[in-house]
């Protein structure tokens, strides 16, 4: 079921009654049971890959804590914990491995052999690398007793399975996540009104500028061989657009969702083509799965503890593997690596950057400032490319095209979109480009927007909800898209 | 408190959707028989045809009214299952009270003719929802999202979410109410084209079929209306060349009228045998009568209306007059029609070269045989060589030869071009080439101000396309 569908509209507003109307004791279970049904309407078949996932990694976690009880040595009890965590990892990443890397690692072999690859015919199961990943970091902050095993089984799978980020993030921390589950909030009529806001908000980013953009985009790159550099350009540049309200706007529904029931996600982007480094990037895009790399691959490895150079190759791999989770295949390995080595080469040249920086009194200097800005955001669209492309050779044909000139090639309104259609697209990028300023200023929006008079909030909601209603890409008249970060 | 909080909540979703509904009814289509049934006088209808297409090719209403002064008009979309003809025949209601409904049963074969249902869903659902929003709008969403096997949901009939798009198009005429301009043909479309098929079988299948269940509903739903409303209903089945199935589906129907004592006039069985129908030049094609075999049922019914109903008179029909007026346009532009889809091109050229209200763009290479026919245009050139030419009242206006010849002009709203290398005929960017690669021919009426008639060689005569209504508003939208 997808979020931009007209099921969910209905699904919602159910599971919500439903989930205040029953007992404080029966919750949980209903919302166990109605994320299955939200992940069955996909595919009913692959609910049995996600009870595995929360089965395996709820077992290794009590089998964990019996250990603990059992009076063990330390070093006994060190062995058996990591048996537990290592069984749960392994049948995990290879369940992983299986429905996501088989067939390409199969191909990569195959061609290094220079045989014919045998390939399996199975679909990739929406969110397994979200869900995956949620229930691997629970194991492993069971392991490191961040957190005690939880030993009520409904109440761990509602917090694997919780349908608003079940299949696109955010990958959630046990920490945050499900003590939630423990004391569930009644019905609050603000909090629904500021979770119909971020859901409002979502659509207006998918609908309104995700999928419009995408019109342009897939003409282009579809075209790339003879569109010109200027299409070209625009074309990543519409992409990297794209892809952050495609992401941003589904992890924002999902909070949505989730605040109406009374539970709080984290935030899975912070104006994130604001930043000034690609440190600070990272630091904004896609938090959770940063996050998730940082505590649990990159400090495992040393993190920057063990001198620059090892720090270096530790942000390598996270990219590698993070470029990899993404998607089996060269072009997401390729964008990883892009920003590992920006970011490596960030950290190898910090230091004389700096000192030249205040040598030259360059620090809070404004056009210093719209430089360093350029630099990321045009590095980000640039590596966008790659994640965009169905091929390595299809990237390289792009970048070739937006460097080789051919800027007056007029053929800007020849992929979809017309010049009315541009204009909505740049109107609502200024909006979002102001809200994402305002933002990462501090500013509370949403508070505002509660303290209008009433007449001006329900003017700005009832207009919001038309705007999106009139400008929105959807219904007959388009091909509805779905979330690109579904595919992960 | 609560109670406040909840007075307000109920309060702001009731001022939502009056804002969505507003823009909804702004952004709407208004095209379509539907909303030119707007326009029609109050109670000016004495005979409701409702159905399909084949009710749009079949019933002239410009022939009830001269030759038996039934003042009747075709209520119609495109593919209409019965759930839409039901829902339609209550939004006639609204505004007339018409002496006699006739139905067209095709909606009966729904899941088991030539047309899938996924076609019929996808029409009714593009051109069927033309009517006001209203209950009745909100009903006909809701029965063609059930009863439409392949239909999308509910909500994807709303103006809002069809129509959103159309902010593009956004003028002055978008302030407007729902009626388009009134249709001088009253529902019907004049087709001149004959595709001939062998069927000469008119008996009725002993065997009946029964039909899919929601046309079985809304048949019964539009029967039970019609006796509500002490309206007379008639079953009409309209010929085309129908499979088994259907032939089936049609026994069943007769016996539906038998068991409820309604008339069926059967013209792909004893009826259309009985009126001399002819399968092999009555037809446009696989699914509607062209304009001969339209005449002759239209008549038939014209007769058999008159003979078994009291029908209002002309007097008491209040645009009478305007009828009387439309139906001498229709008469003449029946004629050209008729003209112009001759078969002998000695016989289209000379026609096209005696009226200067005509101009004819060629482009092609011709034989001698083809040049003596095409002499009285003006034409004059060396067999086989490559020729784009514009002829008007028997006059060549424009003409390039040879190798590459290609000629380009502006007619109003129709920017045309024509080349000879490859024949074809391009109007605003939409590309006709003929079927057999010799030449090709774009008749354009001037004082219409649109093109008339495609043509191209075909065993030696000339084959048509006629450009209808829908052809045209494509091409202009272009």
């Amino acid at each position: 079921m997808l979020f931009n569908s007209y099921s969910y509209l209905i699904f919602l507003p159910a599971a919500a009654f439903v989930y205040f109307a029953l007992p404080a004791r029966a919750k949980r279970l209903w919302l166990l049971l109605a994320s299955l049904f939200f992940y069955a309407c996909w595919r009913a078949e692959y609910l049995i890959l996600i009870l595995l996932a929360v089965t395996t990694s709820y077992l290794s976690s009590l089998a964990m804590a019996a250990a603990e009880n059992r009076g063990l040595d330390a070093e006994s009890l060190k062995k058996r914990k990591r048996a537990c965590l290592v069984f749960s990892l392994v049948l995990n990443l290879s369940i992983l491995f299986f429905f996501k890397y088989f067939n390409f690692t199969a191909e990569a072999l195959a061609a290094l052999l220079r045989r014919e690859a045998t390939l399996l015919e199975v679909a990739l199961p929406v969110g397994i690398s979200f869900y995956t990943f949620q229930a691997l970091g629970y194991t492993i902050d069971v392991y490191r007793g961040d957190i005690a095993a939880e030993r009520d089984f409904i109440k761990y799978a509602a917090f694997i399975c919780f349908f608003p980020q079940l299949v696109a993030g955010p990958i959630e921390r046990a920490k945050n996540l499900l003590p939630q589950f423990d004391k569930p909030k009644p019905f609050d009529s603000d909090r629904m009104r500021d979770g119909l806001v971020l859901i409002g908000w979502g659509f207006f980013q998918k609908l309104v500028i995700a999928d419009r953009l995408a019109i342009f985009v897939d003409g282009a790159f579809e075209a790339a061989e003879s569109a010109s550099g200027g299409a070209l350009a625009l074309a990543a540049l519409f992409f990297a657009i794209q892809i952050y309200c495609d992401f941003a706007s589904y992890s924002t529904i999902a909070r949505g969702s989730a605040l109406i029931m009374g539970f709080d996600l984290m935030r899975n982007f912070a104006a994130p083509y604001l930043s000034l480094s690609l440190a600070e990037f990272w630091q904004r895009w896609h938090i959770s799965l940063s996050s998730w790399f940082r505590d649990y691959v990159y400090i495992p490895l040393g993190g920057s503890r063990r001198g620059l150079m090892r720090s270096c190759l530790n942000v390598l791999i996270i990219f590698f593997l993070s470029g990899l989770w993404h998607g089996a295949n060269y072009t997401f390995i390729v964008w990883g690596l892009l920003h590992g080595a920006g970011r490596a080469l960030g950290m190898l040249t910090r230091a004389p950057r700096e000192r030249l920086r205040a040598r030259l009194g360059l620090d809070g200097f404004a056009p210093y400032k719209l430089l360093q800005w350029l630099f990321v955001f045009s590095f980000a669209a640039l590596a966008f490319v790659f994640f965009r492309a169905d091929s390595v050779a299809q990237a390289l044909l792009v970048l070739r095209g937006i460097f080789s000139g051919g800027y007056a090639g007029g053929d800007l309104l020849a992929y979809g979109l017309d010049g009315a259609d541009m204009a909505v697209a740049g109107i609502s990028l200024a909006l979002l480009t102001a809200v994402d300023l305002l933002r990462k200023r501090g500013a509370d929006l949403a508070g505002r927007l509660v303290r209008l008079p009433l007449a001006a909030r329900w003017a700005v909601y009832i207009g919001g909800i038309a705007l999106i209603a009139v400008f929105g890409v959807y219904g007959p008249a388009y091909d509805s898209a779905p979330f690109i970060y579904f595919q992960f | 408190m609560k109670r406040k909080k909840l007075l307000q909540a109920l309060c702001f979703l009731l001022l939502l959707c009056l804002a969505l509904t507003g823009l909804g009814l702004l952004l709407r289509e208004r095209s379509g028989s539907a909303s030119s049934f707007y326009a029609l006088p109050e109670d000016s209808v004495s005979a409701l045809f409702i159905g399909g297409s084949h009710v749009n090719a079949t019933y002239i209403p410009a022939e009830l009214w001269t030759g038996y002064g039934i003042a009747s008009h075709n209520l119609f979309s495109p593919n209409q299952p019965l759930w839409t003809s039901y829902h339609y025949l209550i939004e006639a209601l609204k505004t007339q009270s018409p002496d006699i409904v006739v139905l067209e049963l095709f909606g009966l074969t729904y899941g088991h003719s030539y047309a899938v249902p996924a076609a019929i869903d996808s029409d009714n659902a593009e051109a069927g929802f033309h009517i006001k929003f209203s209950a009745n709008f909100l009903g006909m969403a809701a029965a063609s999202s059930v009863f439409g096997v392949e239909s999308p949901p509910f909500f994807e009939y709303l103006n809002l979410v069809r129509y959103h798009y159309r902010w593009k198009e956004l003028d002055s005429s978008f302030l407007s109410g729902m009626t388009a301009e009134s249709d001088m043909a009253r529902g019907y479309e004049l087709l001149s084209v004959t595709e001939s098929f062998e069927d000469d079988d008119f008996s009725e299948s002993a065997e009946a079929f029964e039909p899919y269940i929601g046309a079985r509903l809304y048949l019964e739903a539009i029967r039970r209306l019609c006796e509500r409303e002490n309206i007379p209903l008639v079953l009409a089945i309209s010929p085309y060349a129908p499979n088994e199935t259907e032939r089936g589906i049609f026994a069943w129907a007769r016996q539906y009228a038998e068991k409820h004592s309604l008339p069926l006039l059967n013209y792909n069985g004893a009826d259309g045998e009985r009126i001399g129908l002819d399968r092999s030049a009555d037809l446009a094609d696989i699914g509607h009568t062209n304009y001969r075999g339209a005449l002759k049922v239209t008549r038939d019914m014209g007769e058999y209306l008159s003979a078994n109903y009291t029908l209002r008179s002309r007097d008491e029909v209040p645009d009478a007059s305007q009828r009387d007026a439309d139906a001498a346009d229709f008469a003449d532009k029946a004629k050209i029609s008729m003209d112009i889809s001759a078969a002998d091109p000695a016989d289209f050229f000379s026609l096209v070269a005696s009226d200067a209200s005509y101009t004819l763009i060629a482009a092609g290479s011709f034989t001698s045989e083809q040049l003596a026919a095409l002499e009285p245009l003006g034409l004059k050139a060396e067999p086989g060589e490559p020729l784009a030419a514009v002829s008007t009242g028997g006059e060549i206006t424009g003409l390039a030869a040879g190798e590459g010849a290609a000629l380009a002009q502006q007619y109003g709203a129709y920017s045309i071009s024509a080349g000879a290398e490859k024949p074809q005929i391009t109007i605003n960017g939409e590309t006709y080439e003929p079927r057999g690669g010799e030449a090709v021919f774009l008749l354009f009426k001037n004082d219409f101000g649109w093109p008339l008639d495609l043509s191209w060689y075909e065993g030696g005569q000339l084959a048509h396309r006629e450009f209808t209504s829908s052809d045209l508003e494509a091409l202009t939208a272009n």
